[in-house]
């Protein structure tokens, strides 16, 4: 038997997550689906980020950056400048980086980011576009090769492949989600695959040239490289939708 | 020879003589003025101008006392008011205008202090000029208007040329200069105009853009100024037109500006927003903005050819309406129009909720809910728990009263609007796995709302 009774309730402004602004600061973005406000920026000199709704992973020209949800910094690593691709555990905490320029992969071990064993070499690919942790232990990856997208998962101790897969009909940008889900684009918009390969829709006007990023937990940056705009995409089951983030006050 | 010297030294004082010179002036150059100046020739009826320097060319101060003229056909036209010291180096100008009455040679005696000039014009025959069906000669120099026309109409103006001479006249320039002004249309030089004999031709005025225009009619020596004034056509009528006309809050909508007719001209306006909210209490809410650019105005370009306006490279501007009830106006100004103006109301509605969860912790349940109440009135919760079969676990329905808590969240330092994220811990007596699902209900001033069945 469970009894329940209310202690107590506090109410705070409602956070969809962070962004990295048309000016490259990470900063937060207060509000619900449809009324967006950006907070203040938290740092600058931003080349990759994401945010899972509970910790953000930052890449800058100098450093590899761990947050917290109110954004203060918890961890700061030196690092040379260039991208980074980002990945999160199931329940919110950083897991993987993989830095492109040094075809470097980092596995966060609870407190610091540590080189695992990688070989560039066994992927075959002229690009890593996205990546992901599905298991523990492991580390997954969507390379763009000759013949289209594969899907390839690495044991984490090892750096050897354990499985791959084509991803026919599809092109890059493309975002791994910790569910499994793949986030990409076609003619119409913007599309959710889902873990059993079932694909929905989201109508949407896409930018001509664009990246995505995770903002928060459901939700994924849509950043506009051709232009200072930039939007977001709901991924929360039901509740699938494209918005426009507000480039005020940036 | 010793005595000639003596007088003249007599007459002349020294000084003048060697510090005042006078010289012609072309308004670049100054030649030497000699005893005898002819100042040229002129149609009977026109003026000619020359213009003169009295320079000081000595080391010290000379003053120019004396300036006068003599004569039919010449007065002087403009002089420095006398006397006017000229300081070493420096110059006074004065100005001669001949006028002749009548066809013949004129002559005047020009004073500069002790200098005396014989000044000498010829009036010579020339073709009058009247335009349209006057019978009005224009003198040299006149100015011909052709009015405001608007770019891509034309203006037509008349001339008539007219011997009204005794003798025959060659008529053998006959030019139309200037940006806009095209011609002469219907006669070309040379022309032989007969004693008593005329010949027509017109000008046109096609302004090629919205500023002032200026040309020039010769004919022979004689000069004509043309003028008007270019018009742009006005700007087509505008209206601001909604993606959704229907507002909410949490909304994300678009404006855009379309044209009633193609723009024949280009132009640059603002768009702005204004939000007046209808909850007491509260001034504004920051959400309420544009998501391009400045949070509540925006640059409206036409071009021409478009048959809607432009917001950059886009034809529309999205914008989100907030998450306070109230009335968002539009505001669409263009330069010498009136401003239009469009609002949208945002009604007071029942709460929204966005997002629900709950965390079960060793003893505790945390219970989030996030959403929005655009009339800042929320009041009662009620959250309802039940197990995996779908029934209710005691006590049943908890009620709280939370009017207190809302209103001091948007009342004090709230700088997101009627946007909240509610945690409620509720201390679980017994097993918190029992518990699989809850829904909550939350009222405000407009009614309740209340949540799907949340599982978790």
């Amino acid at each position: 038997m469970a009894d329940v009774a209310m202690a107590h309730s506090g109410l705070t402004p409602p956070q969809v997550g962070f962004m990295q602004d048309a000016a490259n600061s990470f900063r937060p973005v207060y509000g619900i689906a449809g009324n967006f406000l950006p907070g203040g920026v938290v740092t600058g000199n931003v080349v990759s980020s994401a945010y899972s709704g509970s910790y953000g992973l930052v890449k800058t020209s100098s450093a590899l950056l761990v947050t917290d949800r109110t954004g203060s910094i918890v961890a700061s690593f030196p690092q040379p400048d260039g991208p980074a691709l980002f990945a999160f555990t199931q329940t919110g905490e950083p897991a993987l980086a993989f830095l492109p320029a040094a075809n470097a992969l980092l596995a966060w071990d609870g407190a610091a980011f540590n080189p695992a064993p990688f070989d560039p070499t066994t992927l075959a690919a002229s690009a890593v576009l996205s990546i992901g942790q599905p298991h523990w232990g492991h580390a997954a990856m969507i390379v763009q090769r000759a013949d289209g997208l594969w899907g390839v998962q690495l044991q984490l101790s090892t750096g050897a492949i354990d499985a791959q897969a084509a991803i026919p009909g599809i092109t890059g940008p493309i975002l791994m989600l910790t569910n499994d889900e793949l986030v990409y684009s076609d003619v119409n918009g913007i599309v959710l695959r889902s873990s059993d390969r079932t694909d929905l829709h989201i109508k949407a006007q896409l930018p001509a040239s664009f990246a995505l990023q995770q903002m928060g937990d459901g939700w994924i940056q849509l950043r506009d490289l051709g232009s200072s705009r930039q939007f977001a995409i709901r991924t929360t089951r039901n509740r699938e939708q494209y918005y426009q983030l507000p480039e005020g006050g940036q | 020879m010793i005595r000639r010297l003596l007088l003249c030294c007599a007459l002349v004082p020294l000084g003048a003589l060697a510090q005042i010179q006078v010289f012609l002036f072309d308004g670049t150059n100054e030649t030497p003025a000699g005893v005898l100046v002819n100042v040229g020739s002129a149609a009977p009826g026109d003026t000619l101008t020359t213009r003169f320097h009295v320079r000081n060319v000595g080391e010290g101060p000379e003053v120019l006392q004396t300036l006068s003229i003599a004569g039919s056909g010449f007065t002087i036209s403009l002089t420095p008011l006398l006397p006017y010291t000229i300081a070493p180096g420096s110059f006074a100008e004065f100005r001669v205008a001949f006028n002749p009455i009548s066809i013949a040679t004129y002559s005047a005696f020009l004073l500069v202090n002790t200098i005396n000039i014989t000044i000498q014009g010829t009036a010579t025959p020339s073709a009058g000029l009247a335009v349209g069906g006057s019978s009005t000669l224009l003198a040299a120099g006149a100015v011909i208007d052709f009015g405001s026309v608007l770019i891509g109409s034309s203006n037509l103006q008349t001339f008539k040329l007219a011997n009204l001479n005794n003798a025959n006249i060659a008529i053998v320039t006959l030019l139309v200069s200037g940006l806009g002004f095209t011609g002469p249309i219907g006669a070309a030089a040379p022309i032989q105009l007969s004693p008593g004999q005329s010949v027509s031709f017109q000008i046109a005025f096609q302004p090629q853009t919205g500023q002032a225009a200026q040309g020039t009619l010769t004919v022979n020596q004689r000069s004509f100024v043309l003028t008007g004034q270019g018009l742009a056509p006005p700007l087509p009528t505008a209206s601001i037109q909604l993606g959704s006309n229907v507002g909410t809050s949490a909304q994300q909508n678009n404006i855009s500006i379309p044209l009633a007719t193609a723009s024949q001209v280009s132009g640059s306006g603002t768009l702005t927003m204004t939000f007046q909210p209808s909850v007491a209490g509260v001034t504004d809410d920051a959400a309420v903005q544009f998501l391009s650019g400045p949070t509540r105005s925006a640059t409206v370009t036409i071009s021409p050819g478009e048959t809607a306006a432009t917001f950059g490279t886009q034809s529309s501007i999205a914008f989100q309406t907030g998450s306070t009830a109230g009335t968002i106006v539009f505001t669409f100004t263009l330069p010498n129009t009136p401003p239009q103006q469009l609002s949208l109301i945002i009604p007071p509605a029942p709460i929204v909720l966005d997002t629900a969860g709950a965390v079960r912790r060793a003893s505790n349940l945390d219970v989030s809910v996030t959403g929005l109440d655009n009339t800042y009135s929320a009041s009662q919760l009620a959250f309802t728990f039940y197990d995996s079969t779908g029934a209710t676990i005691a006590p049943g329905v908890i009620s709280v009263d939370a009017t207190a808590a809302f209103h001091q969240y948007f009342f004090t330092s709230n700088q997101t609007g009627g946007q909240f994220a509610l945690l409620a811990t509720f201390p679980v007596a017994g097993d918190v796995t029992l518990i699989a699902a809850f829904d909550v209900q939350i009222s405000n001033s407009v009614g309740a709302t209340k949540s799907q069945t949340i599982s978790f």
